[in-house]
């Protein structure tokens, strides 16, 4: 009986996972869709220097933003099957692209606020906050952190 | 203070190298933040605590990196990394580093 309770359990933690996560990320795709348009004029590139950079204008600066998105309890649970045979962990592979790009938006709505309309050298970092690396397979709350970094700096 | 990740700054050039400059916190996340975690991880979605976590990080790394600059006499700090590591379940460091460097306007 207690055992048939556990499951049912399960069950509803990873169908409650799956509806609202598929709704999360439905609304977070769309989101950063939408601001990625919007911010379209703002240039970022990997280079190491400004290219065309305006004389005079105020001085370049570091921008930055940083992102933590959580797993929801189906993609979890799918990565635990996923375990088993190998291969792509798709799920978490979108995870962490949102996490990416929603960090890179708020760094180029950093540099938008700070009045430029480029961002050249940019970095990514992550750090592990949930200290998954060292919790069990188990106790892990998978979860993909972000932080993008760059200089802003004004296009002539 | 200007703070680039670039190696040199646009229209000014280095005149004096300082030397390094770092600047490092560990920051633990309060038990509140830990069970709204446990939560998204349910549902998914962001883990705004966290994120906030890693902005304060983030900003008093660089505070202490530009304090250091300050004391030797630099007016710039150019090549800032981050970096991270995990120290224990729930608490993370944050370090920045770069070199400081005197700059001056560049004569047209």
């Amino acid at each position: 009986m207690e055992e048939l309770f556990g499951l049912v359990v399960a069950v509803v933690v990873i169908a409650v996972g799956f509806l609202a996560g598929r709704a999360t990320e439905r609304n977070h795709l769309a989101d950063l869709a939408r601001r990625e348009t919007e911010l379209a004029s703002v240039r970022v590139d990997s280079l190491k220097a400004p290219v065309g950079a305006a004389a005079g204008a105020p001085g370049p600066s570091l921008v930055c933003g940083e992102a933590v998105i959580a797993s929801d309890a189906f993609k979890s649970w799918a990565f635990g099957l996923r375990n088993i045979f190998g291969g792509e962990a798709r799920n978490f592979t979108t995870l962490f692209s949102r996490a990416r790009r929603e960090a890179t938006l708020r760094m180029m709505e950093d540099a938008r606020r700070q009045g430029f309309d480029a961002v050249c050298n940019v970095r990514h970092a992550s750090a592990d906050i949930g200290g998954n690396a060292e919790a069990s397979a188990k106790r892990s709350k998978p979860m993909a952190t972000c932080i993008a970094f760059g200089t802003g700096y004004k296009r002539a | 203070m200007m703070v680039v990740n670039t190696e040199t700054i646009a229209g000014h050039d280095v005149v004096e190298v300082k030397g390094m400059v770092q600047g490092n916190t560990v920051r633990a996340k309060h038990m509140g933040k830990d069970i709204a975690a446990s939560f998204k991880n349910l549902v998914g979605g962001e883990l705004k605590g966290y994120t906030e976590l890693l902005t304060e990080s983030r900003r008093e790394a660089l505070a202490r990196m530009m304090q250091q600059a300050q004391e030797l006499g630099a007016n710039a700090v150019v090549n800032v990394r981050f970096t991270t590591s995990a120290i224990t379940a729930g608490a993370a460091e944050m370090m920045a580093y770069g070199t400081a460097v005197v700059v001056a306007p560049r004569a047209p």
